[in-house]
């Protein structure tokens, strides 16, 4: 497709990719160079890298961190971290550093490392250590998740999986199985979510919402399904490179394409759906008739205010005419009536 | 409401109960109960060398995870009484039932000191709503996960309609009955409608999703891994659908009409199949992955016949195609055509020195739909002169193809680039490039059956009085648009627990067949977090400003020459968002946000000019020991959008006939709730309860005073309030008895109404809702709509755990 971009941006883009190229010329021409890194942890800004070498290790054994840690080395045996170190040279040093000086300082916090209360580059790096290989986590550095300053254990537990509301602890085997094995913070997906997207929880009490819920208050539809929090090629990190076509995963009978396209609804979906949840019906983002009139004051029509019982407000309003507003496949649907 | 035990024992349930025997048996095998020995004492190796497949295999292994086999399951019975004028809104997503219940299972065996896991969950397996997740492996070696899920989707258990099926997509009406009401005069009519409706029995409206997902991970060797993926999605059932058409007449008020609809329960019977093969490599400093993705819609019934209630035999409109609509005795629907699509994705990362990363992304799809057409309408009697003189408007012939060949095939790019050339300061840049390029081919066809099927029109007419009356020629117009976005951002970390960040962002659209060829929009955007985990109080504060630009608007012939159509047109944006946390006690955590986002469209124009969004919300987390926790949380959201348009009255437009919308919508949230533990961790009370409270205000207004001849389509009337109220209040009391079994009571009250005037007393004969100034005589609904419910569901239950350990 043929580009109209104003002269300005075509200079701003230009501009934009010789930048990075002088920067990958200039990092490839000093690769020589090692990247300081603390040999002692003191959680500061020092340890801010993902260039951070492995920790070095003393050799501490799980058990002497479980002296005086117990109430943390108790259940974390039975978590997918404690099993992978159980037998393995994977150790509590493998993430919090070298242990002998804290535990030779009688504890003292300064002397050790707490991914929590690191830099988050360097906590998401020592994550990294073991968790590169997921594809999605290629996708991190730069997400709008990692560039508004968080990082692994903003959402994951790495010791136990954390239910700060809700739920009886005794239907634990019940949880979000995603819950459990992901050691999320929250109970759930969305649970951990709304910690920072408040705005989104309302929509699961909404008149029409996408967060289908269970008896339980489980969620049967989640966060998860649409967005890869870990970083995508999608827009708000859909886990598409589209809007819409995240919507055809699930709704791929409007995917066509068609014969009479409605073209706003193939550009993009959200221009009449909430995705979340909405007060009118179907997500929709105004009543249909109104919605409708936002773009269409057609010679052929009424585009009346309309008394609300009238058969243009009613209902399905505009769409008791035109039902095929994502579409048509039908050669007489160029009224997207058919 | 009162149900029967309808789904008996299915296959899946015998399978799960063969599951479940197993697990017993092995329940009861020697040292099922044992811990299995730990490493703690264990020497552990000093530097880690080798990150996966870290575990050593043990021969026992195997043996392990079945001797630590841990099964629980909850089964109880459960009243409901749900009452309400149309409750169905309560089961909108879910199943809820009385009687005795096998509420849900869990088989999981996740042996310390093993590398094998095995999970297996279940719930509602006699329901329509259930869901089976089994997910087990070797940790860093493999991972099978197979997942089943059914969700029903309710429209409505009071819907009527006349209809019968006498095949799949074929609705239809009693011969008898199509000529009784096609000979019946206006006075007769409503007599004779009601009377149908009256012997005919209330149906549900509801589509069933099944959804089956199988996933197999496999690391080849640390570094190189597999990935299948197939899923498959079944939707069946029915839904509602409109047809309907109208027919205009001019008085000394303004216009009134003869409105038309039946609507129609549109049969759904799609499957998807969807397979994903994959592949990644990942070394310390780079990696790749590939993923091809091929996905297939399937419709079983692409074609609805439907019948006309009200016509027994085909007729035209009358000359001009004004009146006389609605005059076809079958009709039909081409419903969602089937369609095939090819995805791969190729990205890669590499990391550089200075803590830099390249990532990028290259994807391409292909979408083909090439459903066979089905003729421009099944009407007998219509008449179309510049067809062949032996081709009807029925005939297959008539058209100019048999089918589209749509073909769309996208590109998409993703770039990012992220580096710390300072120890304080991080540089991203982003770039993503998304082309939807449809190459379906220009059709041009003589014509199309309109007027509800009753017509014909051989051109697209401009909008009278307001543009050029050209006629348009009827053809299709394949959507392609180009997006790409840029940022770059700036990251400044200027002391421990500040950090700065500017972003400029550049958002290039490019379409055709749309009002905006090509836009441009620019913003910039700040953050100041203030953050260290250490500090009580974090906060961040963001603010974005942006500006659409499209390079020109181009109104077209089809629509009212002064629309500027707001997905299009120039946007000014302010985007402000503000999050903070303060731990105010060990015991106490406080949080909240606040949002506000304003987009001013020119308002020199007709359409959308304002839309603005606000938001605040409060949470409190007490736990004043590690035994309970109180949660509550607030928070209200307002929506408000402004909207100038026109009526049409005799033409050229009258710009006194101009009237204004205002919309506002307010939401408000409350929740809060408790868990707590007593008489020794063995009783767990978890009572939840929240409140949602939504309201929408309608108001229009005429800025002019209005031309007294068009008083009937120009005048503002206000409209009635919309509201609903939600509330939820849920409650789990249990008791553990031993590590065995446990009992449970539930108790839920849900109390829902809904105030909607759009819905309120609607019927499926809606004649006497309707305005004087709409001719409802042939208007039938389904009337598949939710109104307002209270439901009480109260029940126990056992829990019964054994073998393994405990989680």
């Amino acid at each position: 497709m043929e580009t109209a971009q104003t002269s300005v941006v075509k200079v701003i883009q230009k501009a934009t990719i010789m930048l990075a190229l002088a920067v990958v010329l200039y990092c490839a021409l000093s690769s020589g160079q090692k990247p300081a890194v603390a040999q002692t942890v003191d959680n500061s800004l020092a340890e801010t890298s993902y260039d951070a070498a492995p920790d070095n290790v003393a050799g501490t054994a799980a058990s002497e961190c479980a002296a005086c840690h117990d109430q943390v080395a108790t259940g974390f045996a039975k978590t997918v971290h404690g099993k992978v170190q159980n037998g393995s040279s994977v150790s509590c040093e493998s993430c919090h550093g070298n242990g002998a000086e804290h535990i030779a300082g009688g504890g003292d916090k300064s002397k050790i490392k707490n991914p929590a209360k690191i830099d988050q580059a360097a906590a998401s790096q020592t994550c990294m250590q073991c968790h590169s290989q997921v594809k999605a986590h290629a996708m991190w550095r730069g997400s709008k998740h990692e560039s508004a300053g968080l990082s692994c254990v903003s959402c994951h537990s790495a010791h136990h999986s954390k239910a700060p509301t809700g739920g009886n602890k005794f239907a634990a085997p019940f949880r979000e199985a995603v819950a459990e094995t992901k050691l999320l913070k929250g109970n759930s997906i969305t649970d951990t979510c709304f910690q920072c997207h408040s705005d989104i929880r309302k929509a699961q009490y909404q008149r029409s919402t996408h967060l289908f819920r269970n008896e339980d208050r489980e969620h049967t539809q989640t966060c998860s399904s649409c967005h890869e929090p870990h970083g995508s090629i999608g827009p708000k990190m859909m886990r598409t490179a589209t809007v819409n076509e995240t919507c055809y995963t699930c709704h791929d009978e409007k995917r066509g394409p068609f014969l009479w396209e409605h073209a706003p609804a193939r550009e993009n979906c959200g221009t009449c759906h909430k995705a979340h949840g909405s007060n009118n019906p179907s997500l929709l983002q105004a009543r249909t008739n109104v919605l409708c009139q936002q773009c269409h004051i057609q010679g052929r029509h009424q585009t009346v205010p309309g008394v609300p019982n009238s058969a243009w407000a009613f209902n399905r309003a505009c769409t008791q005419c035109h039902p095929a507003v994502h579409g048509s496949n039908h050669p007489s649907g160029v009224d997207l009536q058919r | 409401m009162k149900r029967t035990l309808t789904t008996a024992l299915t296959t899946i349930e015998a399978l799960l109960l063969l599951i479940l025997l197993t697990a017993v048996v092995c329940a009861q095998q020697p040292g099922a109960n044992s811990i299995a020995s730990t490493d703690k004492d264990a020497k552990p190796v000093p530097k880690p060398e080798k990150k996966r497949d870290a575990v050593k295999p043990n021969p026992q292994d195997n043996a392990r995870v079945l001797d630590q086999l841990r099964t629980t399951f909850e089964i109880g019975a459960q009243y409901i009484n749900l009452n309400g004028e149309r409750p169905s809104k309560f089961e909108e997503y879910k199943r809820v039932r009385d009687g005795f219940l096998f509420r849900r299972f869990s088989v999981t065996a996740n042996p310390e000191g093993s590398p094998y896991f095995l999970t297996l969950k279940g719930r509602g397996p006699s329901e329509i709503d259930q869901q089976y997740f089994l997910d087990a492996g070797k940790y860093g070696k493999f991972r099978t996960t197979l997942e089943w899920t059914a969700l029903p989707h309710l429209y409505s258990a009071g819907s009527k309609s006349l209809f019968g099926s006498s095949a799949k997509g074929v609705l239809t009406i009693p011969d008898a009955v199509q000529s009784q009401l096609q000979n019946a005069t206006d006075a007769e009519l409503p007599g004779l409608v009601q009377k149908l409706l009256a012997e005919t029995p209330l149906t549900t409206l509801r589509v069933k999703r099944q959804t089956l997902r199988f996933e197999q991970k496999f690391n080849v060797t640390d570094k190189w891994s597999l990935r299948f993926k197939a899923l498959d999605q079944k939707r069946f059932g029915a839904k509602p659908l409109g047809n309907g058409s109208y027919e205009r007449f001019g008085t000394t008020a303004g216009d009134t009409f003869k409105v038309y609809e039946v609507e129609l329960p549109e049969p759904v019977d799609y499957r998807t199949d969807t397979f994903t093969l994959g592949t990644s490599y990942i070394d310390k400093k780079w990696g790749a992955n590939f993923d091809y993705t091929y996905s297939m819609f399937r419709n079983n019934i692409s074609t609805l016949l439907f019948d006309n209630p009200f016509r027994a035999t085909d007729a035209q409109t009358n000359p001009g195609g004004g009146t006389g609509r609605f005059r076809y005795a079958h009709g039909a629907y081409d419903l969602a055509p089937e369609s095939n699509s090819h995805s791969l994705l190729l990205s890669a990362f590499v990391d550089l020195p200075h803590d830099s990363r390249i990532a990028s992304a290259l994807g391409w799809s292909f979408w083909r739909q090439n459903d066979p057409f089905i003729p421009f309408t099944q009407n007998t009697a219509i008449l179309a002169p510049n067809l062949p003189a032996a081709v009807k408007p029925t005939d297959l012939e008539a058209l100019p193809a048999r089918s589209l060949n749509g073909e769309v095939d996208t590109f998409t790019q993703d770039h990012i680039f992220t580096s710390r050339l300072v120890k304080s300061v991080r540089v991203n840049l982003h770039y993503r490039y998304y082309d939807y390029a449809n190459g379906t081919p220009v059709l041009e066809f003589p014509g199309y059956a309109a007027y509800n099927e009753s017509g014909w029109r051989t051109n697209i007419v401009t909008v009278p009085g307001t543009n050029p009356a050209v006629p348009i020629p009827i053809e299709n117009e394949p959507v392609s648009f180009l997006k790409q976005n840029a940022t770059a951002e700036v990251v400044w970390k200027i002391a421990d627990s500040v950090t700065w960040k500017a972003e400029y962002g550049w958002e290039g659209s490019d379409r055709t067949h749309r009002n905006v060829a090509a836009s441009n929009e620019h913003s910039i955007a700040m953050m100041v977090s203030l953050f260290k985990s250490s500090n009580p109080f974090t906060a961040r504060l963001k603010y974005r400003y942006s500006d659409r630009l499209p390079d020109s608007y181009d109104q077209g012939l089809k629509e009212f020459k002064l629309l500027r159509v707001f997905d299009q047109s120039r946007r000014l944006r302010h985007d402000a968002s503000l999050q903070w946390q303060w731990r105010a006690a060990p015991q106490l955590g406080l949080s909240g946000a606040f949002g506000y986002l304003s987009d001013d469209y020119d308002q020199h124009f007709l359409g959308l000019t304002k839309y603005i969004t606000g938001f605040g919300s409060v949470d409190a987390l007490y736990t004043p020991t590690d035994k309970a926790t109180f949660y509550v949380n607030y928070s209200r959201e307002q929506i408000q959008s402004q909207l100038q348009s026109i009526a049409k009255t005799a033409a050229p437009y009258d710009l006194h006939n101009r009237w204004d919308r205002n919309s506002r919508d307010k939401v408000d949230t409350l929740g809060l709730g408790i868990t707590t533990y007593l008489a020794k961790d063995k009783l767990a009370i978890d009572s939840h309860y929240a409140f949602s409270l939504a309201a929408q205000r309608i108001n229009t207004a005429n800025p002019n005073v209005i031309v007294p001849t068009d008083t009937l389509n120009a005048q503002a009337i206000p409209w009635p309030k919309i509201e609903s109220r939600f509330h939820e209040w849920n409650n789990d009391v249990s008791y553990q008895f031993s590590r065995t079994w446990a009992l449970g009571f539930r108790y839920i009250y849900e109390p829902y109404k809904l105030d909607d005037f759009a819905w309120n007393g609607l019927s499926p004969y809606p004649i006497s809702k309707l305005p004087a100034e709409n001719d409802g005589r042939r208007f039938l609904l389904l009337d598949s709509r939710y109104s307002s419910y209270n439901a009480n569901v109260v029940g126990f239950y056992l829990r019964f755990s054994f073998g393994g350990k405990e989680d």
